[in-house]
């Protein structure tokens, strides 16, 4: 289980946050969670992390403590519980969730994208890059052409800024002088 | 705060909140919260309707909800809202008036941040439950509010533009129909080929021609005696040797000549079977001998000869057929005749008895006939007269009793002697018969009589058969001793007429002779060839002048032939070079229209090359955006939301590359196995979930014109475990995203919940909590603005 803690705490660690000492102490008091972290920057997340116990009661216990505490100091910090395992008891889980959010990793020898997901939600979200949104759909088609790209394409890319109509009248213009045998010029091709 | 886009709101009289209110905006995060019917949502209306200048979901259920818009009682609303510089529309905050059906002042918002506000930041509590049928809802054909936004996040206009507009480049047909000078280059092109293979082919033919006839030529000249060698000078030389090697004669003449000759020949060899010209006078001597002998016998016996013809004319006989014979056969006839006079007298004789005979024969028959007659015709009809009068057995005649003399009764013996009288009538009918046979005879006797005697000559005439008959056996033998003389004469005359045809052979011969050597003697000058010898003969004049005129017709007519065959090379040269040029043009200008259909094909190749590019940077933009920014983001924040929710929702990515893009929205299962549509996938919650999740992925996926979010009590119907949820994502949105959020909730425990969640987190960072209801009489008017102060709670 150790190895699972450990693997929580990198996820943790890598997403920006703090890894506190064990036992966790809060005002004084300590409380015996497997680990917790502190968020930083933006971030003022209290996260512990503990193992679906043999006797749920002392972990509900422990948070309802911590709760308790933290309400003493007037600490507004939020607490989130990572929980490694299954709770056998649907009503243990009813009442952790009383005290702090309860993010429930199922597997007890999770890997690091289990974690992640579990902690999503204290993370930032993955938004795509804006330079990819706002690319211009027409430099894209420049690049689709490849080293090909012309001005005879770019004459098609410039008039599909006006509108079908100009492309298709550059179209027929263009294939007109060619059949035509009418030399444009300025034609790099 | 300064960094927020929405600072404070002034409300008066608006909706259920009555007088004049202030809230302050001007933190990351504000909440609002008030029992039902405290003015939570009246604060976000009237913050949509200062921003945007409407407040869309009351016009979506009533367009004129401007009237109800004034707190109860009162006849119009105020309301302000002040915006971050970078927002703001106006100059200064504007006061807005609303009442009746008018909106007074304008909103703080330009249009399109306005729009952006109504569309990616504010989601109303009425919006919420539908929010995927409202984004789904199509009114005609305009497309739907999701496929609108999808579509502008596309931007596909000038992708679509440059598709459609180069679509006639895919296909040849269709580009052929737009470009006029592409089909009619192709239709020249195509001529042009068909009209230098034609051209080739008749160069190819006319060279092959001309092949042949240098040949010919050549071979005609060689006939000549002349040898060329077969170059390009070659038709020169053959016209200068041809000129030089003219023959003397005319060539009529000579064709003349032969022919005449050829006449001449036959003419000649028939003189060869005919007598010889040297026994002419031998003929004449022998014609004299024999002419004498002939006179000599004619005037010895012609005059005896003479008097017995004229004895047989005077009898009227022609005997120039056949002399003695013609005497008897007459003889003969005249004898023959007599003896039939005598027939016929005896059978006359022989007739008159016989019809003698007949007669008397007739008279006896006659009486018989008579006799019977009168006997049976008067008795047959007495008795047929009584019958009629015996009825009984008494006799009409007598009266007395038949019984007395028979015992037959009386009718019965009257009609037994009616039948015997009635069988003596045919009796009566023989007796006619045989006298009728006997007259009939008689009458044909006599006509053989008259016949036979008609046939009888009288004595006169036989008198004179007799003396004709004397006269003519006189002259027989007169005849039969003149024979011999005659014989004579007739041999004589034959003589005399052979002598005389053999001379007039002999003289025709000699005339055809002297014809032929003349003839002979013309055409030799005509040929230019020597005199026939008179020494030889008529058949070796002719052949040696024949051969003559033969070597002459030769040279002729190899002449012509090698002069028609020059003249035909010049005229197939002459073609052939016409030809070349003519090959060489169209080959040009089939190079000039093929090379234009290559442009224009290169050309077309160009812009399917742009058309290809287009399609395939749209195809790679739809799935980028339908991954990245669509599906990515809105699994992202539905799976916070709802983490133990094995369907996630999304938008179907569109394979197909038509212009109008088909939205569809369905699930996937965590395993990535397709699910149904959110609606059939979904519990109502989670649901819910899905169309709030959504509606951030949405605010998310474009560049945030107006960074906030602006929720109407949005976790109504939340487990605590996605109220948990809800609450980090939010804190996310808000410090690690920037968006304002601005909140409005009706549970006091979840709103507390929810102030301690989103409480601040760093310096700087704030949160401004407004509570409506009995709250807003307490002095802080129930908004707490809460600032960031450091944890010391946790000792590292």
């Amino acid at each position: 289980m150790v190895s699972a803690v450990e693997t929580v705490l990198d996820v943790l660690e890598t997403a920006g946050f703090e890894r506190l000492p064990k036992p966790l102490v809060v005002a004084g008091a300590s409380f015996d969670f497997d680990a917790a972290a502190r968020g930083t920057g933006v971030s003022h997340d209290l996260v512990v992390v503990a193992a679906a116990p043999n006797n749920p009661r002392r972990l509900v216990r422990l948070l309802s403590g911590l709760s308790r505490t933290l309400d003493q100091v007037d600490s507004r910090r939020p607490v989130s519980l990572v929980l490694l395992g299954e709770l056998a008891d649907g009503t243990i889980a009813a009442d952790l969730e009383r005290h702090s959010r309860v993010l429930t990793i199922e597997s007890s020898d999770p890997e690091p994208a289990d974690v992640h997901r579990a902690i999503a939600v204290l993370l930032p979200l993955a938004l795509p890059a804006a330079s990819r949104q706002g690319r211009d759909p027409l430099s894209e088609v420049a690049g689709a052409l490849g080293p090909s790209l012309s001005d005879e394409h770019r004459a098609f890319l410039e008039a599909a800024r006006v509108g079908p109509d100009e492309v298709r009248e550059t179209l027929r213009g263009y294939v007109d002088a060619g059949a035509s045998g009418v030399s444009d010029e300025g034609n790099d091709s | 705060m300064t960094g927020v886009p929405l600072r404070s709101l002034f409300v008066s009289d608006f909706r259920r909140l009555e007088g004049h209110r202030t809230f302050p905006l001007d933190a990351p995060v504000v909440l609002v919260h008030g029992p039902n019917g405290a003015g939570k949502t009246s604060v976000l209306s009237a913050l949509e309707l200062a921003l945007t200048g409407e407040i869309r979901s009351m016009r979506r259920h009533d367009p004129r909800y401007t009237a109800h818009l004034p707190f109860h009682g009162q006849e119009f609303a105020t309301i302000r809202v002040d915006v971050s510089d970078e927002l703001a529309w106006n100059a200064e905050p504007v006061t807005m008036t609303v009442g009746g059906a008018r909106v007074g002042g304008s909103s703080a918002l330009s249009r399109e941040a306005a729009q952006f506000y109504t569309e990616r930041c504010y989601l109303d509590q009425v919006s919420l439950g539908q929010l995927l049928e409202l984004y789904q809802y199509r009114e005609g054909k305009e497309e739907s509010a999701l496929a609108r936004f999808v579509n502008e996040l596309l931007g596909l206009e000038q992708l679509d533009a440059l598709r459609t507009g180069l679509s006639d480049a895919v296909d040849i047909r269709r580009l052929r129909k737009l470009c006029e000078p592409l089909a009619a280059a192709e239709g020249e092109a195509q001529r042009a080929t068909a009209e230098l293979s034609r051209l080739t082919k008749d160069l190819e033919s006319a060279r092959e021609v001309l092949a042949r006839l240098r040949a010919e030529l050549s071979e005609s000249l060689g006939a000549l005696g002349f040898v060329s060698p077969d170059d390009d000078e070659a038709l020169e030389r053959a016209r200068d040797v041809l000129r030089s090697r003219q023959p003397s004669a005319d060539d009529s003449a000579t064709v003349d000549v032969a022919r005449s000759l050829a006449s001449l020949g036959g003419r000649i060899g028939a003189l060869a079977n005919r007598p010889s010209v040297q026994r002419l006078e031998e003929a004449r001597a022998h014609l004299g001998v024999v002419s004498e002998a002939y006179e000599r016998w004619s005037s010895l016996q012609g005059a005896a000869i003479e008097s017995w013809r004229a004895d047989v004319e005077n009898l009227g006989l022609d005997i120039s057929a056949g002399g003695i014979d013609s005497l008897d056969t007459e003889i003969l006839r005249i004898r023959l005749t007599l003896a039939r006079q005598d027939e016929l007298r005896e059978a006359a004789a022989q007739l008159r008895q016989q019809a003698a005979e007949e007669r008397s024969q007739l008279q006896v028959a006659d009486g018989q006939l008579s006799g019977a007659q009168e006997e049976v015709g008067s008795l047959a009809e007495g008795l047929a007269a009584l019958r009629e009068h015996a009825t009984g057995n008494v006799c009409p005649v007598c009266d007395r009793e038949f019984s007395e003399v028979s015992t037959t009764h009386l009718t019965a013996h009257v009609d037994l002697k009616i039948a015997e009288l009635t069988s003596k009538g045919a009796q009566l009918r023989q007796y006619r018969q045989q006298r009728d046979a006997t007259a009939a005879q008689l009458q044909r006797t006599e006509q053989a009589l008259n016949e036979v005697q008609a046939q009888l000559w009288s004595g006169d005439q036989l008198e004179q058969f007799y003396s004709r008959r004397d006269s003519l056996t006189a002259l027989r033998a007169r005849l039969q001793e003149l024979q011999p003389v005659i014989a004579d004469g007739r041999e004589l005359q034959r003589e005399r007429d052979a002598a005389s045809s053999e001379l007039v052979e002999l003289e025709a011969a000699s005339r055809d002779a002297d014809f032929a050597r003349s003839e002979l003697e013309r055409l030799a000058s005509v040929v230019d060839a020597p005199p026939p010898d008179p020494t030889k003969s008529l058949e070796d004049a002719w052949r040696l002048l024949n051969d003559v005129a033969s070597d002459r017709l030769a040279e002729h007519t190899a002449h012509k032939r090698a002069t028609d065959v020059l003249a035909q090379s010049l005229g197939a040269a002459e073609r052939v070079d016409v030809l070349r040029d003519r090959v060489a043009e169209s080959a040009e200008l089939k190079f000039t229209w093929d090379e234009r259909v290559s442009e224009a094909r290169r050309r077309q190749g160009v812009a399917k090359a742009v058309h290809d590019a287009s399609s395939k940077a749209r195809a790679s933009i739809v799935q980028r955006v339908f991954t990245e920014s669509l599906n990515d983001v809105w699994r992202s924040v539905f799976t916070r939301l709802a983490p133990r929710e094995p369907f996630v929702p999304a938008f179907g990515i569109p394979t197909s590359s038509r212009t109008a893009l088909e939205l569809t929205l369905e699930t996937v299962h965590v395993s990535g196995e397709p699910g149904g549509s959110p609606q059939m996938m979904l519990s109502a919650g989670n649901l819910n979930t899905a169309a709030l999740s959504l509606f951030i992925a949405l605010h998310l996926a474009v560049e945030p014109l107006v960074p906030c979010l602006v929720l109407d009590d949005p976790v109504q119907s939340m487990d605590e475990v996605h109220v948990a949820q809800f609450a980090g994502l939010i804190r996310v949105l808000s410090k690690h995203h920037g968006r304002q959020v601005i909140i409005a909730v009706h549970e006091r425990e979840l709103f507390q919940y929810l102030a301690l969640e989103l409480s601040p987190a760093f310096q700087g960072d704030e949160l401004i909590t407004i509570e409506l209801g009995t709250r807003a009489d307490d002095e802080d008017r129930g908004i707490i603005r809460y600032t960031w102060s450091p944890d010391s709670a946790i000792a590292v």
